[in-house]
């Protein structure tokens, strides 16, 4: 499949802005954590750490930046910033298991929790599509966001979710097929 | 809610939404979707999906996240990369070369002095304050004078060098 200009040139500009930030522009930082911030947040969300969310964050921009050197743009920045988010919950959930305190990316944690403010001012449909999106295992919820909400390739994917393009491909069809079941429901 | 038959282009729906496709792809899922009822449907419901995963986006601190990379970061931006060692040697043999350089010090300043004829040369002082003439007294004393004078005054350059002169 041939990738279009929108997506190369996000690659062209994030390469751009990663050779100022190394010539010494300390506003490309800037520019690259607002940039890709939003969609990081949202990856960690879906993944069930909400509460610490902006450590998360925090911590792959950290990370990102401090090997930067070993970047080698064989995938998107933002897949790269993806993988190292995944790992850093990754860590954080064996930890959270080892000292018995629990917080299972396994578990139907952040996407199904609305609290009373959310659900207020929420838009219904929306709702009703988060909520579907709720009712999918953890691995096709995660699948499905990178896919749907982030729009990256299956090989993207399964980089970041160290997988196989084939494995990607079948949770995202059955992840489709579910929704399509709980919304005709 | 069906699935069209036609894997391939299905595949592309996601692509198409994220306008992430070549002119000429695209053209081509769009006819195909044009005509194509389940993928019209399967179109839209991802533009719904992906709007509503977007809307969710949790709110992030910029401005912490940029001072925390710069601070992780005190060496970097760096306007060039830090020049590789051509010859790094090992820390153990460092302590190694450390260890010799100083045993061989120490030889040479504890050495015996050599003995000539027998004799071992003894230290001695020949000579005083009581040696020297009143000529040089004075001129000690004079010396003496100035540096008295040095320490009110401004300092003065600590060395200065005539300017060198070429002989033609």
């Amino acid at each position: 499949m041939t990738l279009a200009m929108p997506k190369a040139e996000d690659d062209a500009t994030d390469r751009a802005l990663i050779a100022r930030w190394q010539t010494g522009d300390e506003r490309a930082a800037t520019l690259l954590v607002e940039r890709h911030a939003g969609a990081l947040a949202r990856f960690v969300a879906s993944l069930g750490q909400r509460d610490e969310l902006d450590d998360v964050v925090q911590d792959t921009f950290v990370r990102a930046f401090g090997s930067l050197d070993r970047f080698r743009s064989e995938s998107s920045l933002r897949t790269w910033l993806f993988t190292i988010a995944r790992n850093l919950v990754r860590d954080r959930v064996r930890g959270a298991k080892w000292q018995k305190n629990i917080v299972s990316i396994e578990e139907d944690h952040a996407a199904t929790e609305h609290d009373a403010l959310d659900a207020a001012v929420a838009d219904e449909t929306s709702e009703r599509l988060r909520g579907a999106v709720a009712k999918l295992s953890p691995t096709q919820r995660e699948v499905f966001t990178l896919r749907v909400g982030e729009g990256l390739s299956y090989k993207d994917i399964a980089d970041v979710a160290g997988t196989t393009e084939g494995a990607a491909r079948v949770h995202y069809h059955n992840a489709m097929r579910a929704i399509k079941e709980f919304l005709d429901d | 809610m069906t699935d069209c038959p036609s894997g391939e282009i299905r595949d592309l729906l996601p692509e198409l939404v994220h306008d992430a496709l070549d002119a000429a792809r695209r053209a081509e899922v769009e006819r195909h979707v044009a005509g194509c009822a389940d993928c019209a449907a399967e179109v839209a419901l991802l533009r719904s999906m992906r709007d509503a995963l977007a809307g969710r986006t949790p709110a992030v601190n910029v401005a912490r996240i940029v001072a925390a990379v710069q601070g992780a970061n005190v060496s970097a931006p760096r306007l060039v990369s830090s020049p590789k060692r051509a010859f790094s040697m090992p820390r153990h043999w460092r302590a190694a070369a450390a260890i010799i350089a100083v045993s061989v010090g120490t030889l040479i300043v504890f050495r015996p002095h050599p003995v000539i004829d027998g004799a071992q040369p003894e230290m001695t002082f020949d000579g005083g304050v009581s040696d020297l003439d009143t000529q040089d007294l004075q001129a000690l004393l004079g010396d003496l004078k100035n540096l008295d004078a040095l320490t009110s005054a401004d300092p003065a350059p600590l060395l200065s060098f005539p300017a060198p002169v070429v002989e033609k």
